[in-house]
């Protein structure tokens, strides 16, 4: 539903100058490439606005409206995330990027638009804040390391003997500004996996817990190793999370981060029993 | 300019490794994992990037700024190549722009007029659309008078005008999907 008004909306802001429909032909003194570039726009803008629109909405071609984002603002690294700064455009509005889903699965870009406030479109452009943005910012939102911790400690253990592993990694919560609006994450550990070094690994939800007198084996995560050797270990922990905007109703991210801890070396050994006597 | 030199002779070499009846695997760098090679320490020893060469936002605007630049050049000198090697066949505006560039000179004609200069360019990276990256702004027109052999020489006054690059991230780097006189 929301996209049918967003269509329209911007049919009605796709009229094109009636320079550009009416004179394709190069005019006197007229500059020769931005009349070639006129010419050679996309079919459905070039034509008069209302049939073009028209003629894009029966297609089942859906236009969605990404914001543009001010050079040099919200760039961090390898990544396309992060428009801290909406380009400002007409009076207080803000320029957002047209894009065509086409049937075919295929998109184009489409051109520019400008959304001043009051502009029935604004309340379209609700659908920005997309699941994939979503994502883009709970996977840029630093994680609290999970080391792996092996008990017994020292980088030894023996054949035979459980081998304890654990991690520490709590839930958390985190709000952020996406899109000029308010986002909190609730972000958890979903699951961990721990790789032994031999080829296995093993995947639980628990993140296991230190050695504690008293307390049975099968509260812990632990492992046999049955041969001696060197070995080493590491530990990806999963991170999940469900998001909301302001206090509204909690929904799932779609999407997981992890997070793999730094690798441990461990020495199985073999123990040798040794008669001793005491004299 | 070698720095633009570079990039043609590149993108030939490009173009060479995608023909070559010997070896049917071109060897082309894959562009992530080079992306990623010039964040390790370990790489310390490599060229520093020209901002173009890189696949960020910024890297985008930088792209289209360059071309604009090597347009500028091309119209000024009748040297298509880099500006070919730098637009897709797609690129119908750019293929335009590209032969109307290519009968003035090869009729014996010239353009001149001032460099076009992007103003105020912006980026967005819309959802769905596989790597692409659109760059706005407002194109700086200068007067250009383009001269045909036989004809008066014809003078278009300076104006401005929005544009929209879509750029594709390819193998070879940036390159221009599409380019679009904007309506706003």
């Amino acid at each position: 539903m929301k996209w049918a008004v967003l269509v329209l909306a911007i049919g009605s802001l796709f009229v094109p100058s009636a320079a550009s429909a009416d004179e394709p032909d190069v005019g006197a003194g007229e500059n020769e490439f931005v009349a070639i570039s006129e010419q050679s726009q996309n079919p459905t803008l070039s034509q008069s606005g209302g049939a073009a629109a028209t003629d894009a909405t029966s297609s089942n071609v859906t236009y969605v409206l990404d914001p543009v984002c001010v050079r040099g603002e919200g760039i961090s690294g390898d990544s396309f995330y992060g428009c801290a700064g909406q380009q400002e455009c007409g009076n207080n509005g803000q320029l957002f990027l047209v894009q065509a889903l086409l049937p075919d699965g295929s998109t184009s870009i489409e051109g520019t638009t400008c959304v001043e406030p009051g502009d029935p479109v604004a309340a379209a452009t609700a659908p920005v804040l997309t699941p994939g943005r979503i994502l883009e910012a709970f996977r840029r939102i630093p994680l609290p390391e999970a080391p792996l911790e092996v008990q017994p400690p020292g980088g030894e253990t023996l054949v035979n003997f459980d081998t304890i592993l654990h991690t520490q990694a709590e839930p958390f919560t985190e709000t952020v500004q996406l899109l000029g609006r308010q986002v909190t994450f609730d972000i958890s550990p979903a699951s961990f996996t721990w790789s032994l070094g031999t080829g296995e690994t093993m995947t639980t939800t628990d993140p296991g817990r230190p050695w504690a007198r008293g307390v049975p084996m099968d509260q812990y995560v632990s492992h046999r190793y049955t041969e001696a050797g060197p070995v080493t270990l590491d530990l990806t922990t999963t991170w999940g999370a469900r998001w909301r905007l302001g206090n509204g109703p909690w929904r799932d991210v779609d999407g997981a981060v992890t997070m793999t801890s730094p690798a441990q070396d461990l020495q199985v050994r073999t123990a040798q029993p040794q008669l001793v006597s005491y004299d | 300019m070698r720095r633009h030199l570079a990039y043609a002779a590149g993108a030939a070499a490009l173009a060479l490794a995608g023909c070559g009846g010997d070896d049917p695997t071109p060897q082309v760098a894959d562009p992530t994992s080079s992306a990623s090679v010039s964040a390790s320490p370990s790489a310390s020893a490599a060229v520093e990037k020209e901002a173009w060469e890189k696949k960020t936002p910024e890297g985008a605007i930088a792209f289209a700024e360059l071309w604009v630049s090597e347009f500028s050049t091309a119209f000024s000198t009748g040297d298509t190549d880099t500006l070919v090697a730098m637009s897709e066949k797609s690129c119908t505006t750019c293929q335009s722009f590209i032969d109307l560039i290519d009968q003035v000179y090869e009729a014996g004609g010239s353009i001149a007029g001032q460099p076009w200069k992007l103003t105020k360019p912006a980026w967005s990276a819309p959802d769905g659309a596989d790597g692409q990256v659109a760059v706005s702004g407002t194109m700086r027109v200068p007067q250009q008078t383009i001269e045909r052999s036989g004809e008066s020489p014809s003078t278009a006054p300076a104006t401005t005008q929005a544009y929209v690059f879509a750029l594709g991230w390819r193998p070879g780097g940036w390159q221009v999907a599409k380019l679009l006189r904007d309506s706003q």
